[in-house]
C-alpha cells in the first residue's frame, strides 16, 4: 500500500514536471502569416503588413471593414512599428495569436525600401529562424500594405497555394525569376553575380482603355512592367518583370521581357511563348513555343583586367501559331524562321544585357564562370568581378532549332475572291 | 467432521504433491503429521468408512508401490481419489475368467466407452481369460493377460500408484488385478474435444487453414503431419504442480541448436507453479526479459507456421489448454512475417511485408509525429495540410494532446468492447461504433475530422501487424510515443525512440539478440525484409545458429543447367 | 574490470563511424569552410590521411598489447602514476566532449526546433538517454548504432541528393579555397575531427583481435572521411562559400532548401529524427566511454555507482557554457587542438616508451 502510494505520488510528480508546457503551441493559436510586407512607415520607421487567414469556414460571418475583412477568408493587418519584428509584438494588441512566419510564401517589400536597401531586413528575418529559404521575395511597387489589401484569392480558395503557384508561372512563361529569399540573401553576398528579385504590382485595370499607350509597331509578350499590363479581371496584383540589386539595394528595373533574356543567359529558362515580328510580313506576330535545347554555354577570357564573354545560347521551340500563311514549315523557310527569331533573341539579349551594364549589375551569373579563372579566393576576391562587368565585351550568341510545327506540317493560303485575278 | 475431512484431504494432497517427486523422503514425513493430527479424525473416518463399507482393507503402509493385495490397492484408490464425496471416478470390480478379481478405476467421461465395453471388459471376463497354466491364485497373470487376452492396441503397465493415479486423471483406465504389483493401463482417452479448425485470430489467404486445439496430442500430430521426419522430437514435459499439466518440446534434432534446445527445457523444467492454463503462462515463465514491451517468444495459432519455424531450426512448445503453440527463439523481424508470406511468389510476399512494415510504422509513430507537428513543427508540412488542420481544429475545445488521448482511448475501447462481445453483434458494435463515435464526435465539434483519420488509419496499421502480442506492445508503445511528442516534438519522440531501441537491442530470445541479423549483424539472409525468391533462400535464418545451415540445393540452376547443354552440377545434399 | 560483452568488426565502424560524422551536422561545416573556403572538401581528405598515419601509431601500440584497452596500455608503458594521469586527462576530455557536443545540439536545436522548450529539457533528455546507454553498455550502444547506421546513411545521402535541384558547379570555384598551403596546414590541424578513433583503442579489449582492429580503425575512418567530405562537396555545390560561412547549422539549412513543387518540401523531419539519434547515439558512447575509463582507472567493478553522477557531472557542466558562441570558438576549437596531442600524440609517445622499454603485452589467443 505505502509502495502504492509513493508510486501514485512519483508519478503525479512526473506528470506536472514532465507534461505539457515545454514550449508546445497548438496550431491554432498561431496566425500563419501568408504574406508579409515591409515598406518605409508614415508614423513610425517600418511598416509592418501581415495576411493572415480568417478561419471564420464556410458560413463564417463577415464582420467588420469590408475592406479589411475579405470573402475569401484571408485579412491583412498593417501597423507601423519601429522595427519589423516589433511590429509583430504590436499586432498583438488586436489579434488574439501569435504572428509566425513558417508558411509565408511570398515576402513583400516596398520599391522605396529595396531602393534603400533590404539587406539587414533580410538577415534579420532570416536570423530568425521562422522564415523559411524558400519563401519569395517580391519588390512592389507602390505601397506593400496595399499590395496586400488587393491581393485576394479570385480562383481556388488557398492563398498560399495560389501564392506559390504564381511564382511557378516562372516555368511556364519566364515573366519572372522565381527565387528563394534564402539565395537572394545569398546573392546579395556574392562576388559572382548579384541578386534580383520578383517585381510587381497592382494593376488598376486602366491601361486596356488606354489609348496613349497602343504602339505603332508590335509590342512583344513581355515588353511589359509590373502593373502594366493591358488588362481587365483576375488579380489585381500583378507579377511581371525582375527588380535588379547591386548588394543590397535595388539599382533597377527589368521588364517581362528583358526578364525572359536574364533567365535565358543565367540558363535557368524553361519554356515560354515567345512572340516575334514574321521576317517576310513585317507587322504580323509569328509565335514559339519555346524550350531551352540544353544550358547556355559562357566562355570568359580576360583581356588584361577586360572580361570578354561569348556567350552561346541554345533554344528549341515549337511553331504554334503563325498568322501569317507563308509556308514556314517548308525545309527552305523554315531557316528564314529560325535566323529571325535567333536574331531578335540576340538583340534582346544584347539590349538587357547592355541595360545590365549600365546598372553595373551582372545578374546573368557570368561570375560563376569567371570564378573558374582564379584559382584562390583571394586572387577572386581582389579581383571583384561584380565590378569588372560594366566593362565586359560580350558576345552573344542564339542558336534556335524548330523542333515541330505542330498539328499541321504545310501552311496552305487562304483563297479569297480578288486571288488570281 | 468438514473439519475432518479438510484434515484428510489436505493430507493426501501433500502426499500425492510429494509423491511424485520423491516417495521415501515423504513417508516419514506423513507419518509424522498423521500422528499429529490422528485422535479425532481417523476414529471419525473409520466409523464414517465402516457404513460405507462392510470389507476393510487398510493400506498398510504408505508406500507408492502398488500392493498385490487387491483391496488395498482398491482402498488406495478410493483415499486418493476421495471416493465418499467424489463422484467422478468409477471403480469396476470385476473377476477375470471368472476367477481373479480384479477392478477397472477410470473417471467418468474421460474414458472413451466403446474401449471399454467392447474391447477390454468383455474379453477380460471371458472364460478365455483365465490363465490355464497357472492355477495359482497368488501368481500375478499380468503377462498373460497382456500377451493373450488384452486385444487394445495401447497398454503399459505401471508399479506405482502415482503414476496410475495420474494416468487416470488423463483419461486412461487402470485395471488392477488380484496378486499382481503392477497394473496395466489402457489408453483409453476419450473426453470431448473440439475439432480441428480455422484458425480464429491469423487467417491467411493463400495458406493451410486449420488451427491449433486445445487438445496437446492433436496439437502434436498437427504438426507431426506436416514435418514426416524421425528426427522431429517430441519431449513432454510436466508443469504445474497442481494440475499436472503437460507441454511438449518439439525440435528437429540436428537442425535446432542444441544449447537453445536445453535452455528451453531447462526452463521449463524448473518452472515450480501449482497451475499451467496454457502456453501464455509458460512463456511468462520462460522468457528472458518480462519487464519489457517486446514479445520475445512467438506465439502462433497455425501449426504450418509452427512446423516452419522447426524447419527453420526453431523450438515448438505447446501446452495443453491453448490453441496455440509458442516459437522460440525469435527476433524481432521474425514477427512480422506470415505463413503466408512463403507461400506466395516472391514479388507478392515483399509487396505484403512492406506493406506490412508501412503498417508498423504507422502504427507506431502516426498520432506521435501528428502531435510533435501540431504542437511544435508546424513548419514541417506542406502549407496546404496544415490550412486543413487549422481549419478543423478551429471548433475544437480540447487541446490537441488531450483530442488524441480521448479518440485513440475510444478506438481501444471499441477494440476491445468488440472482442467481449459475442461474436454475432460483436462486428456490429464495432462498425457501428466506430463510425457513429467518430462521426457524432466530429459533427459535434469535439475532435477534428483529420484527427479521426489519423487515428483510424493507425488502428488499421495496427491489424496488419501478424503477431498479436507485438500487436499490444506497439499500441502501448505508441500511447508513451504520444505523450513524448507532446512533451518535446520530434526531439521527444527521437529521445523515446533511442531508448526503446537500445532496450530492444539489449534484451535476448534465448540467447539469439533481438535485432539480429541486422544488430549485432549476421548475414542477412534472403528472407528477412524483402522476401527474395524461394530458390534463393538456401541457408537457415543465419541467427538461429543452426547445427545444419544448409536448406536446399541449387533448384532452379539445376535444370536451367540441364536445358543448357552445361552439364547438371547437381550437388544437392 | 568491468563486464563489456564482445562486439563484431560492423557494429564496432558503425559506431564509431556515426560518432565522427556525426559532427557535419552541426558547425563543422561551417568553420571548416571559414577557414579553407571552397577547399573544405578535400581538407577533409588530407585530415583523413593524417588521422589514418596516426592511426597506424595507434594500431602499432595496440599490437603489442593483444586484448588489452590502450588505458591498460598506458599503465603498462608509462608506469601507473602517469597512466592514471593520462587516462584521468583522457577521461576528463571524454566527459568534456559530450557536454560540448550536447550543448551545440541542444543549442542547434534551440534555434531550429524548439525555440520556446527550456534548454535545460533538452539537456536532461538527452543525458537521460545517455544514462539508459550506459546502463545496458557497450554491446546495446554498438548494436543500435548498426541499427540505425543503415537509417542514418539512406537519410544522410537522401537529403545530399534531394538538394540536387541546388546543385551548381561553380559554387566549388575558387577551386584552391584560401591558396594550398592554407588548406594543407588546416587539413592536419583539422584532423582531429577524427579523433574519436580513439575509441576503438579504448575499446580494443572488447574487439575480437588485433587484426580486427586495423579493420575496423581504417573502415571507419574512411567511411566517416566520406561522410564528412560528401556532406562538404554538397554542401559546397549548394551554399556558395560566403553563404556557407555563415550559418549554425549548414547541412539543416540544406534540408530545409529542399523543394520539388508545392508538396516536397519541408523535408526537415526526415532529416530532425536522424540528426537527433546520431547525436544521441554520440554523446551516449563517449559518455559510456569515459564511464569506462573511470572504471578502468578506479579499478572498478561494476560501472552502476559512478553513471548516475558522471550523468550529473555531464548535465552541469553541459549548463555551464554559456552561449553557443563559447561552444563554437572557445570549447570546440579547444578540444579540437588538445584532441590532436592528446589522442594523436600521446599513443606515439607510448608506442615509443613501449618500444624503448621493451614492454609487450602477453600473447593470447583471440
Amino acid at each position: 500500500m505505502r509502495r502504492l502510494v509513493i508510486m501514485i505520488l512519483s508519478g503525479a510528480l512526473m506528470i506536472s514536471m514532465l507534461t505539457g508546457c515545454f514550449g508546445d503551441v497548438e496550431v491554432n493559436d498561431w496566425a500563419y502569416a501568408y504574406t508579409v510586407g515591409l515598406e518605409k512607415g508614415v508614423s513610425n520607421k517600418t511598416r509592418f503588413t501581415i495576411q493572415i487567414p480568417t478561419l471564420k469556414g464556410e458560413g463564417g460571418e463577415v464582420s467588420g471593414e469590408s475592406s479589411q475583412t475579405d470573402k475569401d477568408g484571408y485579412t491583412y493587418i498593417s501597423i507601423d512599428a519601429p522595427s519589423s519584428l516589433s511590429g509583430a509584438n504590436m499586432i498583438n494588441t488586436a489579434l488574439s495569436r501569435k504572428v509566425n512566419f513558417m508558411h509565408t510564401k511570398i515576402f513583400v517589400v516596398s520599391e522605396d525600401l529595396a531602393r534603400e536597401g533590404i539587406g539587414e531586413i533580410l538577415n534579420t528575418f532570416l536570423r530568425f529562424g521562422q522564415l523559411r529559404m524558400i519563401t519569395q521575395l517580391v519588390v512592389v511597387r507602390g505601397s506593400a500594405r496595399d499590395f496586400i489589401r488587393n491581393n485576394k484569392l479570385v480562383v481556388g480558395k488557398s492563398l498560399p497555394k495560389t501564392e506559390e503557384d504564381i511564382m511557378n508561372q516562372e516555368k511556364n512563361a519566364g515573366l519572372i525569376d522565381n527565387i528563394g529569399i534564402g539565395e537572394l540573401v545569398g546573392q546579395m553576398k556574392l562576388l559572382t553575380m548579384q541578386a534580383t528579385a520578383p517585381l510587381a504590382k497592382l494593376n488598376d485595370f486602366s491601361n486596356q482603355e488606354d489609348e496613349e499607350n497602343a504602339p505603332g509597331e508590335l509590342k512583344t509578350t513581355g515588353n511589359y512592367y509590373a502593373g502594366e499590363l493591358p488588362r481587365t479581371g483576375g488579380d489585381k496584383a500583378e507579377y511581371i518583370g525582375t527588380a535588379v540589386f547591386d548588394g543590397d539595394k535595388m539599382v533597377g528595373e527589368l521588364s517581362g521581357d528583358e526578364t525572359r533574356m536574364m533567365l535565358m543567359a543565367s540558363g535557368e529558362f524553361e519554356r515560354a511563348f515567345i512572340t516575334i515580328e514574321d521576317p517576310i510580313e513585317k507587322g504580323l506576330p509569328e509565335t514559339f513555343d519555346v524550350r531551352r535545347q540544353k544550358p547556355p554555354d559562357v566562355k570568359i577570357s580576360l583581356k588584361g583586367d577586360r572580361p570578354v564573354i561569348d556567350l552561346k545560347v541554345f533554344l528549341e521551340g515549337d511553331l504554334i501559331a503563325l498568322r501569317s500563311s507563308i509556308n514556314y514549315e517548308s525545309k527552305e523557310l523554315k531557316p528564314v524562321l529560325e535566323k529571325a527569331f535567333e536574331k531578335y533573341i540576340e538583340t534582346e539579349l544584347d539590349k538587357t544585357i547592355d541595360k545590365c551594364k549600365r546598372l553595373n549589375c551582372d545578374v546573368f551569373a557570368f561570375g560563376t564562370e569567371a570564378v573558374k579563372k582564379f584559382p584562390t579566393i583571394q586572387e577572386w576576391e581582389e579581383y571583384n568581378w561584380i565590378s569588372h562587368f560594366k566593362d565586359a565585351e560580350v558576345n552573344v550568341e542564339v542558336r534556335f532549332i524548330i523542333r515541330r510545327t505542330g498539328t499541321v506540317i504545310k501552311t496552305n493560303p487562304f483563297k479569297y475572291a480578288g486571288d488570281g485575278e | 467432521m468438514k473439519k475432518a475431512f479438510d484434515e484428510i484431504y489436505r493430507l493426501y494432497v501433500n502426499d500425492e504433491a510429494v509423491a511424485t517427486k520423491n516417495s521415501q523422503k515423504n513417508n516419514t514425513r506423513r507419518e509424522k503429521s498423521s500422528s499429529r493430527s490422528t485422535p479425532l479424525t481417523i476414529e471419525e473416518w473409520n466409523k464414517k468408512r465402516k457404513v460405507q463399507e462392510e470389507t476393510v482393507c487398510q493400506p498398510q503402509s504408505n508406500s507408492d508401490a502398488i500392493s498385490s493385495e487387491l483391496c488395498v490397492n482398491l482402498e488406495k484408490i478410493k483415499q486418493r481419489f476421495l471416493m465418499h464425496k467424489n463422484q467422478g471416478i468409477i471403480i469396476r470390480e470385476f473377476n477375470i475368467g471368472k476367477k481373479t478379481n480384479a477392478f477397472i478405476a477410470y473417471i467418468k467421461g474421460m474414458v472413451d466407452k466403446q474401449t471399454l465395453n467392447l474391447a477390454i471388459i468383455p474379453q477380460l471376463m471371458s472364460k478365455e481369460a483365465a490363465d490355464e497354466n497357472n492355477g495359482s491364485d497368488d501368481q500375478c497373470t499380468i503377462d498373460y493377460l497382456v500377451k493373450n487376452v488384452l486385444a487394445v492396441h495401447n497398454l503399459t503397465r505401471l508399479s506405482k500408484f502415482s503414476e496410475a493415479s495420474m494416468q487416470i486423471l488423463r483419461g486412461a483406465s487402470v485395471l488392477f488385478i488380484e496378486g499382481c504389483d503392477e497394473c496395466i493401463v489402457f489408453d483409453t482417452l476419450g473426453y470431448e474435444k473440439r475439432s480441428v479448425s480455422k484458425p480464429v485470430t491469423e487467417s491467411v489467404v493463400r495458406g493451410p487453414q486449420e488451427g491449433f486445439t486445445e487438445n496437446l496430442l492433436t496439437n502434436i500430430t498437427l504438426i507431426r503431419r506436416i514435418v514426416k521426419n524421425e528426427k522431429l522430437v517430441n519431449e513432454m514435459i510436466p508443469v504445474g504442480n497442481t494440475n499436472h499439466s503437460n507441454c511438449a518440446v518439439i525440435y528437429l534434432e540436428g537442425i535446432a541448436n542444441p544449447k537453445v534446445i536445453n535452455e528451453i527445457k531447462k526452463r521449463i523444467k524448473k518452472i515450480n507453479t501449482d497451475v499451467i492454463m496454457g502456453d501464455g503462462m509458460i512463456e511468462q515463465f520462460i522468457e528472458d526479459n518480462s519487464l519489457t514491451l517486446f514479445p520475445q517468444i512467438l506465439s502462433t495459432e497455425r501449426p504450418d507456421k509452427a512446423a516452419s519455424s522447426i524447419m527453420e531450426g526453431q523450438v515448438v512448445i505447446i501446452a495443453e489448454g491453448t490453441p496455440f503453440a509458442l516459437v522460440a527463439p525469435v527476433t524481432f523481424f521474425h514477427l512480422f512475417h506470415t505463413s503466408e508470406d512463403s507461400q506466395l511468389r516472391c514479388p507478392f510476399g515483399t509487396f505484403l511485408r512492406l506493406i506490412r512494415l508501412v503498417g508498423v510504422a504507422l502504427a507506431t509513430f502516426l498520432p506521435a509525429i501528428y502531435v510533435a507537428v501540431a504542437l511544435f513543427h508546424s513548419e514541417a508540412i506542406p502549407t496546404q495540410i496544415l490550412e486543413a488542420i487549422i481549419e478543423a481544429r478551429e471548433r475544437v475545445p480540447f487541446p490537441t494532446i488531450v483530442e488524441i488521448l480521448l479518440l485513440e482511448i475510444s478506438f481501444e475501447l471499441i477494440r476491445e468492447a468488440g472482442i467481449r462481445v459475442p461474436t454475432i453483434i460483436g462486428q456490429t458494435i464495432g462498425i457501428v461504433g466506430a463510425l457513429i463515435l467518430g462521426q457524432a464526435a466530429v459533427s459535434a465539434g469535439i475532435v477534428s475530422p483529420i484527427l479521426v483519420i489519423i487515428v483510424s488509419v493507425t488502428g488499421l496499421g495496427s491489424f496488419v501487424i501478424p503477431s498479436y502480442t507485438m500487436g499490444i506492445a506497439l499500441r502501448i508503445l505508441r500511447l508513451f510515443f504520444i505523450l513524448s511528442a507532446a512533451m518535446m516534438g520530434f526531439f521527444g519522440i527521437t529521445v523515446l525512440a533511442f531508448i526503446v531501441t537500445i532496450f530492444a537491442c539489449s534484451i535476448k530470445s534465448f540467447g539469439v539478440p533481438y535485432f539480429s541479423p541486422i544488430a549485432p549483424s549476421t548475414k542477412i539472409g534472403p528472407d528477412f525484409l524483402i522476401r527474395a525468391p524461394i530458390w534463393m533462400q538456401k541457408n537457415r535464418p543465419d541467427e538461429f545458429n543452426t547445427p545444419n545451415r544448409k536448406r536446399q540445393g541449387n533448384n532452379q540452376k539445376v535444370w536451367i543447367d540441364e536445358e543448357q547443354g552445361i552439364g547438371g552440377d547437381d550437388s544437392n545434399t | 574490470m568491468i563486464k563489456e560483452g564482445k562486439i563484431g568488426v560492423q557494429e564496432a565502424v558503425c559506431l564509431v563511424t556515426i560518432t565522427m560524422g556525426n559532427q557535419i551536422f552541426f558547425t563543422a561545416p561551417t568553420i571548416v569552410t571559414q577557414h579553407v573556403g571552397t577547399a573544405g572538401w578535400y581538407m577533409t581528405i588530407i585530415s583523413g590521411i593524417v588521422a589514418i598515419i596516426s592511426f597506424t601509431f595507434i594500431y602499432l601500440l595496440l599490437k603489442r598489447f593483444p586484448g588489452k584497452g590502450i588505458i591498460e596500455v598506458f599503465d603498462i608503458t608509462f608506469g601507473r602514476k602517469l597512466g592514471f594521469v593520462i587516462s584521468f586527462t583522457y577521461a576528463l576530455s571524454c566527459l568534456v566532449a559530450p557536454s560540448v557536443l550536447l550543448r551545440e545540439f541542444s543549442e542547434v536545436l534551440k534555434v531550429f526546433i524548439l525555440p520556446l522548450t527550456p534548454i535545460s529539457v533538452i539537456i536532461g533528455a538527452v543525458i537521460i538517454a545517455g544514462i539508459v546507454a550506459a546502463y545496458l553498455g557497450l554491446e546495446s550502444i554498438a548494436r543500435i548504432s548498426k541499427f540505425i547506421a543503415y537509417i542514418f546513411l539512406v537519410g544522410y545521402v537522401a537529403v545530399l541528393l534531394l538538394a540536387r535541384n541546388e546543385y551548381d558547379f561553380s559554387n566549388l570555384f575558387p577551386i584552391w579555397g584560401y591558396g594550398i598551403g592554407t588548406t594543407i596546414k588546416e587539413g592536419i590541424t583539422r584532423s582531429s575531427v577524427f579523433s574519436e578513433i580513439i575509441l576503438v583503442a579504448i575499446f580494443a579489449g572488447s574487439l575480437q583481435g588485433t587484426k580486427h582492429i586495423k579493420k575496423i580503425g581504417y573502415i571507419s575512418l574512411i567511411l566517416s572521411c566520406l561522410i564528412i567530405s560528401g556532406g562538404l562537396f554538397c554542401l559546397t555545390l549548394v551554399f556558395p562559400y560566403p553563404v556557407l560561412q555563415e550559418m549554425t547549422s549548414p547541412i539543416y539549412t540544406l534540408a530545409r532548401a529542399i523543394k520539388y513543387g508545392v508538396f516536397v518540401q519541408r523535408m526537415d523531419p526526415l532529416f530532425i529524427f536522424l540528426w537527433n539519434i546520431t547525436t544521441i547515439i554520440s554523446i551516449s558512447v563517449l559518455f559510456y566511454t569515459s564511464v569506462r575509463i573511470f572504471c578502468a582507472i578506479l579499478r572498478l567493478e561494476d560501472k552502476r555507482p559512478i553513471i548516475m553522477p558522471l550523468g550529473v557531472v555531464v548535465f552541469s557542466m553541459t549548463m555551464t557554457i554559456v552561449d553557443i558562441t563559447d561552444v563554437i570558438e572557445i570549447y570546440i576549437e579547444l578540444l579540437r587542438v588538445y584532441a590532436l596531442g592528446l589522442f594523436y600524440a600521446v599513443p606515439i609517445i607510448a608506442l615509443i616508451t613501449a618500444i624503448i622499454r621493451k614492454k609487450k603485452g602477453a600473447e593470447i589467443n583471440a
